[in-house]
C-alpha cells in the first residue's frame, strides 16, 4: 500500500485518501465532522495517524497542511459574513419561479416554473444556457445529479418526471406511471436511478438510462411531499407524507423498511443529516423531530409553540439543524439527543417558508413570504443582511457550494443572483 | 334548468360590508401550494377565477378577502387566498388573464370545483374575445360538469352593459352541461359579489 495523494473536500470537511494497493488506485474517505476555528490541528494529525496505517511520520507534515487549509476555509465566512449585493436577475420566466438549484461548482443554476419550463443559467453572466420545455404543466421540483451534473430531473405537475441532459438541453427519458403531480424528484448520488414522490401518495424508483420504473413505493396515507436518498451507499430512501409519516425504503426491494410516526400533522420537510445516521423532519404540527436512523427512534422534539415548522435543514457537516416557522423566526439547535437551542432568528415580519445553512456553517440563509431574504450568523442568530429587492414571496433559495453565491426565486416570476 | 339572474336586488346592498366572511386566509410558500391542490377535504373549495386581463378578478379576489382594493396591479402570476364563506372553507384562485399567460390557465384546472369567469362590461371591443376564451375554457376535459358563476362586472361604469345582454354575447343559454349564473357585480366597491358568492355555496357538486 503506498500513499498518492491527499484531496481535500472542504464542505462538510473531508480528507481522501488516494493510494495503490497491489497496483490498483483507491480512495479512502475520511470526515472531519468535528473541525472547527477552534480546532488543533497538531492534535487532528495525529489521531488520523494512530487510525490509519497509511499517514505515515513522513506524510504528517503535509496532512497538517491540508488540515489547516480546511479550516481557513472554515474561518474565511468569519464572524461578520460575505456582504452580498444584487449581482444579476434573471427575468425571462414568464410566470411564477418555483424551486432553484446551484450546480456543484455553482456555475450553473436552475429553475422551475409555472410557465412549464425549466431553465439553466449561466451564473457569471446571467444568461439562460437552456430552456428545456416538454412538460405540459407546472415545473415544481428541479435537481442536478451531483456530483457530476450532467444532467438534470424535473418533477411537473403534469404527473411526469423529465431527466435532461444539461449540455444539449434535450429529453433523454420521461419518467411516467404518477396518477398526481410530481413535486419531487432526486437523482441517486452513485447510481443511475431517480427517485420521485407525488401526490398520488406513492414515491416510485427509476431507472434513468432507460426511464423504465423499478419500484413503486405504496404505503403512505396521504401526499407523499418530501424525499431524499442516503448520503453513503443511496441504498436507502427516505420518504415524507401529508399523513404525517417519514417512511424509510431500501432500494433494491419494494417494502417500506421502517416508518417512523410521532408527529401528529402533516411532515413538510425531511432530510438526512451528512453521514446518513440522523433524520430531521418538520411538521405543520409545530414541531421537528430529530430521528437515529440505525435505531429508527425519535431521539428529540423540537416544539415551537403556535407555529407550523414548514421546513428543516441541517449544516453540511450534520452537527446542526435549523427549522423555518411559519411566526417568521428560524431557529438553530444542536443536533444531538439533548438539542440544545443555539439561535433564535426573529426579524421576518411573515412566514419563512425555506432555511439553509451556508456551506461552511457560519451563516443561516431563510427566505420568506414578507418579500426578503434574510442571512443571519449561525451562532449569535443576528441578522447580517437584508435581501430586498423582490416584487413578490420568495419561493426558495440556495448558496452555491463555495458560499459566494446565493440564489433567490420569488412569484414575482424572477430569479436574483446575490453575490 | 332554473336559472336566477342576480341582477335585481343588486343597488340595494351598495357599501355592505361582508360579514358572512369570519375569516380571510392569505396564502404563501411552496408547501402551501401544495396543500390547496390536495384533492380536498370535505367542506374545502378550490374556485378558479378567470378572465381577460382588467376584467377585476384580482380586485374581486381582495373584495372577497375584505382587503385594500385600491392598489390593484396586473397580476403576472397568480394570487391565492382562503375564505371562509356559510360553513365552507373555499380556496380561490385567482389566475392572471393577459394574452400570453392564457395558454396557461390549464395549469390549474386540476380539482377545480367552481369556475368563476369575470367580465368587463364596459370593455365591449373585447366581448367576443372574451366569450371564445370562455368558450374554450368549457370545452376542456379537466373542468367538464363544474359549475359556472359569471360576474358581469364594472356595472357602475356608464358603458357597461346589464348582465342579460352579457349572457346572451356569452351564449350562456346554450350551456346544457353544467349549471350556470351571472351575476352583475361591482368589485370595486363589493357591491353583488356576496350573492354570487352565495350561489357558489348553494351550487357546490357532490364529489365523485
Amino acid at each position: 500500500m503506498k500513499l498518492l495523494k491527499f484531496h481535500l473536500r472542504y464542505h462538510p470537511p473531508g480528507i481522501t485518501l488516494e493510494y495503490t494497493k497491489k497496483g490498483i488506485v483507491r480512495n479512502k474517505d475520511i470526515d472531519l465532522l468535528e473541525l472547527d476555528s477552534n480546532s488543533d490541528v497538531k492534535v487532528i494529525a495525529n489521531e488520523i495517524k494512530q487510525k490509519e496505517v497509511l499517514i505515515t511520520e513522513e506524510v504528517l507534515e503535509q496532512l497538517q497542511q491540508c488540515l489547516e487549509t480546511l479550516k481557513k476555509r472554515i474561518e474565511h465566512e468569519g464572524p461578520a459574513g460575505k456582504r452580498f449585493y444584487i449581482y444579476k436577475t434573471l427575468v425571462t420566466h414568464l410566470l411564477p419561479v418555483t424551486n432553484v438549484s446551484f450546480d456543484r461548482a455553482g456555475n450553473r443554476c436552475i429553475t422551475g416554473s409555472y410557465d412549464r419550463t425549466c431553465k439553466i443559467w449561466d451564473v457569471d453572466s446571467g444568461t439562460e444556457i437552456k430552456t428545456l420545455t416538454g412538460h405540459q404543466n407546472v415545473v415544481y421540483s428541479v435537481a442536478f445529479n451531483y456530483p457530476i451534473c450532467d444532467m438534470v430531473v424535473t418533477g411537473s405537475f403534469d404527473k411526469s418526471a423529465k431527466v435532461w441532459s444539461a449540455a444539449s438541453g434535450q429529453c433523454v427519458a420521461t419518467l411516467w406511471g404518477h396518477s398526481g403531480e410530481v413535486v419531487a424528484a432526486q437523482f441517486a448520488p452513485k447510481a443511475h436511478k431517480v427517485a420521485t414522490a407525488s401526490m398520488d401518495r406513492t414515491a416510485k424508483l427509476y431507472d434513468v438510462v432507460t426511464g423504465a420504473e423499478l419500484h413503486t413505493y405504496v404505503g403512505h396515507k396521504a401526499e407523499v411531499i418530501a424525499l431524499q436518498f442516503d448520503q453513503n451507499d443511496c441504498q436507502s430512501l427516505v420518504t415524507g407524507s401529508f399523513d404525517g409519516t417519514i417512511c424509510l425504503w431500501d432500494t433494491r426491494v419494494k417494502d417500506c423498511v421502517a416508518v417512523l410516526r410521532g408527529h401528529c400533522a402533516e411532515v413538510s420537510g425531511v432530510q438526512y443529516s451528512w453521514d446518513s445516521s440522523l433524520l430531521a423532519s418538520a411538521s405543520l404540527d409545530g414541531s421537528a423531530r430529530l430521528w437515529d436512523v440505525r435505531q429508527r427512534n425519535c431521539v428529540a422534539t423540537l416544539t415551537t409553540p403556535g407555529a407550523e415548522v414548514l421546513d428543516v435543514s441541517f449544516d453540511w457537516a450534520g452537527r446542526r439543524l435549523a427549522t423555518a416557522g411559519s411566526d417568521g423566526a428560524a431557529r438553530v439547535y444542536e443536533a444531538r439527543a439533548d438539542c440544545r437551542s443555539l439561535a433564535h432568528m426573529q426579524g421576518h415580519s411573515e412566514e419563512v417558508s425555506k432555511v439553509c445553512f451556508s456551506p461552511a456553517g457560519g451563516s443561516l440563509l431563510t427566505a420568506s413570504a414578507d418579500k426578503t431574504a434574510r442571512i443571519w450568523n449561525s451562532n449569535t442568530g443576528n441578522c447580517l443582511q437584508m435581501l430586498s429587492g423582490h416584487q413578490s414571496e420568495i419561493f426558495s433559495c440556495a448558496f452555491s457550494y463555495a458560499g459566494d453565491t446565493i440564489v433567490t426565486a420569488s412569484k414575482d416570476n424572477s430569479c436574483r443572483i446575490w453575490r | 334548468m332554473f336559472v336566477l339572474f342576480g341582477v335585481s336586488n343588486f343597488y340595494k346592498l351598495t357599501q355592505l360590508k361582508f360579514a358572512w366572511l369570519s375569516r380571510s386566509g392569505q396564502i404563501n410558500g411552496l408547501l402551501n401550494i401544495l396543500r390547496k391542490l390536495r384533492s380536498n377535504p370535505d367542506k374545502e373549495l378550490r374556485l378558479l377565477l378567470l378572465g381577460l386581463d382588467n376584467a377585476g378578478k384580482t380586485t374581486l379576489l381582495k373584495q372577497l378577502a375584505s382587503e385594500d382594493v385600491n392598489h390593484v396591479t396586473p397580476t403576472a402570476g397568480f394570487n391565492i387566498k382562503s375564505v371562509l364563506s356559510s360553513g365552507f372553507k373555499l380556496n380561490v384562485w385567482d389566475i392572471g388573464g393577459q394574452r400570453k399567460i392564457r395558454p396557461y390557465w390549464r395549469n390549474y384546472f386540476e380539482n377545480t370545483d367552481i369556475l368563476i369567469y369575470v367580465v368587463d362590461c364596459s370593455d365591449h371591443q373585447r366581448l367576443e374575445e372574451t366569450s371564445l376564451e370562455l368558450a374554450e375554457l368549457l370545452q376542456d376535459d379537466k373542468l367538464r360538469g363544474v359549475p359556472l358563476l359569471v360576474y358581469a362586472n364594472k356595472q357602475d361604469l356608464d358603458t357597461a352593459l346589464p348582465a342579460s345582454e352579457v349572457a346572451q354575447h356569452l351564449g350562456l343559454h346554450l350551456i346544457r352541461d353544467r349549471t350556470w349564473q351571472i351575476q352583475a357585480c361591482v368589485a370595486i366597491e363589493g357591491t353583488g359579489v356576496k350573492e354570487g358568492m352565495e350561489w357558489v355555496c348553494k351550487n357546490i357538486p357532490v364529489r365523485k
